[in-house]
């Protein structure tokens, strides 16, 4: 039996549950002992469910005992980015305005969670009211890179990423309005995965901008990614956004060959002002991809330039008339760079707002056209590494910018387009930070996209990135 | 200007709105480009009152009318660009 448990992925503890060789509850107190060795230093947390997650755990060991095994997630410690609703558990939303919000409802994602039976470890740190990439909040603290405490693990569900990546959970539910589950996943050196815009039902998620927030995983391994997105997938009555489609089984069609398929490099936009370093390690990635038998295609997809303004307009408008009744009562509740944004958010035109809605539309559009050629489109998840703490210039290869401008530009066009996107670890940079492969598909194309991600991830199988643990 | 010192328009915003010290440079430090951008726009913010219905004075009025500057001088492109007849991708439904 494997001295560390909670450092293995979900897809290799839970048949060890379901036989009943190992205990959640062991899996547990592993988990959170992580968490008050790791606390301290990462700030990985907002809110530690010591209690509740024991409670869960030993019912699920009960369960289990009796036969009575729900699936894969049965008796997995989890955590949930603090923007989701717990029922009778604080729910901050990283901000001082709901410090003290004790929901008394569950989002849908994280009732899904509690019926696949997974036990809460707590609410995972996040930028402000999810308004931002660096997780470096003024009201609980920076949330730390665990490959390098002192700087960020990006954001913002970064203290999600950081979780996951040093055990203190199994995985994490995170959200991704212009990047914040990629972004942290590549920073952190974990897979982030944002399903198509509506897959993931987005009630009971404190919204940022609701048509452009999505719900998804952040875990260790892509099919563990597989296991999260089928508990959390599927039509929600109380979500009008929510596709009703059926949800597919995700992890049937994972371990399938990916010879013969297309994946398109769309060099001009997305690889274009990239660290070098980040550019030869994807470009060995993407050599990788080709010797397992896929085929490499030049795309383009006109009309990127223009991502930045439409997501400005867009977050911009729908998040201040969200925070409208908050910022009129308890202004000086906010931290200086979202109060900033959301008294911005009222000076923006509607024409600009409705006129980024209809170019999300022909973006859509050359998206499919690019898709006529290619099954995924890969590219780096980010231009530049995370920097430090309280610092906010990055190097983009040539190019000296704003870390937000940085995480956000390969990440926004999924955002924009609804299409999904993960980003999986492709290596380590010669002073050991990750780097991201982000690969994405055709809307509710997330097989084909967990596909490429897992024959990527399994033909890797050695990289010591999977499961290290820094120090 | 060396390639290796460009900073994109869009940082510009970004450093404003993100700088937990922002508010303060823009108030204590010499003129700043921000500033530049910010002073068209104060007056134009501040003549908004009436429609908004928020009378927005400083220390908040600067970096939220740089910003507002920011964006909309970013928006150059997105502004030209020819859309047709392309709908808006969200849509009212009835049910």
């Amino acid at each position: 039996m494997p001295e560390v448990l909670i450092s293995r992925p979900i897809h290799e503890l839970a048949p060890l549950l379901e036989r009943k060789e190992i205990s959640p509850v062991e899996l547990f107190n592993e988990a959170i002992e992580k968490i008050h060795q790791l606390q301290p230093k990462l700030n990985s947390f907002i809110t530690i469910t010591e209690q509740e997650g024991r409670k869960a755990a030993t019912e699920a060991e009960s369960e289990i005992r009796r036969g009575q095994y729900r699936g894969p997630l049965h008796g997995i410690p989890i955590s949930i980015k603090d923007l989701f609703a717990t029922r009778g558990v604080r729910t901050t939303a990283g901000s001082k305005v709901l410090g003290q919000w004790i929901p008394d409802y569950d989002a849908t994602a994280v009732a899904r969670l509690h019926q696949a039976g997974m036990a809460l470890v707590g609410k995972a740190h996040m930028h402000e009211f999810a308004y931002g990439v660096t997780n470096d909040n003024p009201h609980y603290g920076p949330a730390r890179n665990p490959w390098d405490p002192t700087r960020v693990p990006g954001g913002s569900s970064g203290g999600s990423a950081a979780a996951v990546a040093t055990s203190q959970c199994s995985a994490s539910l995170g959200s991704d309005t212009g990047g914040s589950i990629r972004i942290p996943a590549a920073v952190c050196g974990t897979v982030g995965l944002k399903p198509t815009y509506g897959r993931v039902s987005r009630y009971g998620a404190i919204p940022l901008a609701w048509s452009l927030d999505h719900v998804g995983p952040i875990t260790k391994t892509v099919e563990d990614a597989a296991l999260m997105l089928a508990a959390i997938a599927g039509p929600d009555s109380k979500d009008r956004s929510a596709s009703s489609r059926a949800v597919p089984d995700y992890c049937k069609e994972l371990q399938g060959s990916i010879r013969g398929l297309r994946f398109g490099v769309p060099r001009r936009y997305f690889f274009k002002h990239v660290d070098p370093e980040i550019q030869k390690v994807v470009s060995a990635a993407l050599r990788q991809l080709e010797s397992m038998g896929a085929l490499s295609v030049e795309v383009d997809i006109p009309d990127l330039e223009n991502c930045s303004a439409m997501e400005a307009h867009i977050t911009l408008a729908e998040a201040t008339s969200y925070h409208e009744q908050y910022l009129k009562e308890q202004p000086d509740d906010y931290g200086p760079g979202v109060r900033t944004n959301l008294e911005a958010g009222r000076y923006l035109l509607a024409t600009d707002y409705v006129k980024s809605q209809r170019a999300r539309t022909l973006l859509q559009h050359n998206f499919n056209k690019a898709f006529e050629g290619a099954d995924v489109i890969v590219s780096p998840t980010l231009p530049a590494f995370p920097p430090r703490v309280g610092e906010v210039w990055v190097q983009s290869g040539d190019l000296r910018e704003h870390v937000i401008d940085a995480f956000l530009r390969f990440n926004i066009p999924y955002d924009l387009t609804g299409l999904p996107a993960i980003s999986i670890p492709c290596g380590l940079s010669s002073a050991g930070l990750p780097i991201g492969l982000q690969i994405a598909g055709k809307a509710f194309d997330e097989i084909t996209v967990l596909r490429f991600a897992n024959a990527y991830e399994q033909s890797t199988a050695s990289h010591p990135i999977r499961y290290a643990l820094p120090s | 200007m060396a390639a290796n010192f460009l900073v994109r328009l869009l940082s510009r915003r970004t450093w404003l709105q993100r700088s937990g010290t922002g508010v303060a440079t823009l108030l204590l430090a010499p003129p700043l480009f921000a500033q530049d951008q910010a002073q068209p726009l104060d007056s134009t913010i501040r003549s908004m009152a009436t429609l908004t219905g928020v009378d927005l004075s400083n220390p908040w009025l600067q970096p939220t009318a740089g910003l507002v500057g920011i964006i909309v001088a970013d928006s150059k492109l997105l502004r030209a660009l020819d859309l047709g007849s392309i709908e808006p991708a969200t849509y009212f439904q009835a049910d």
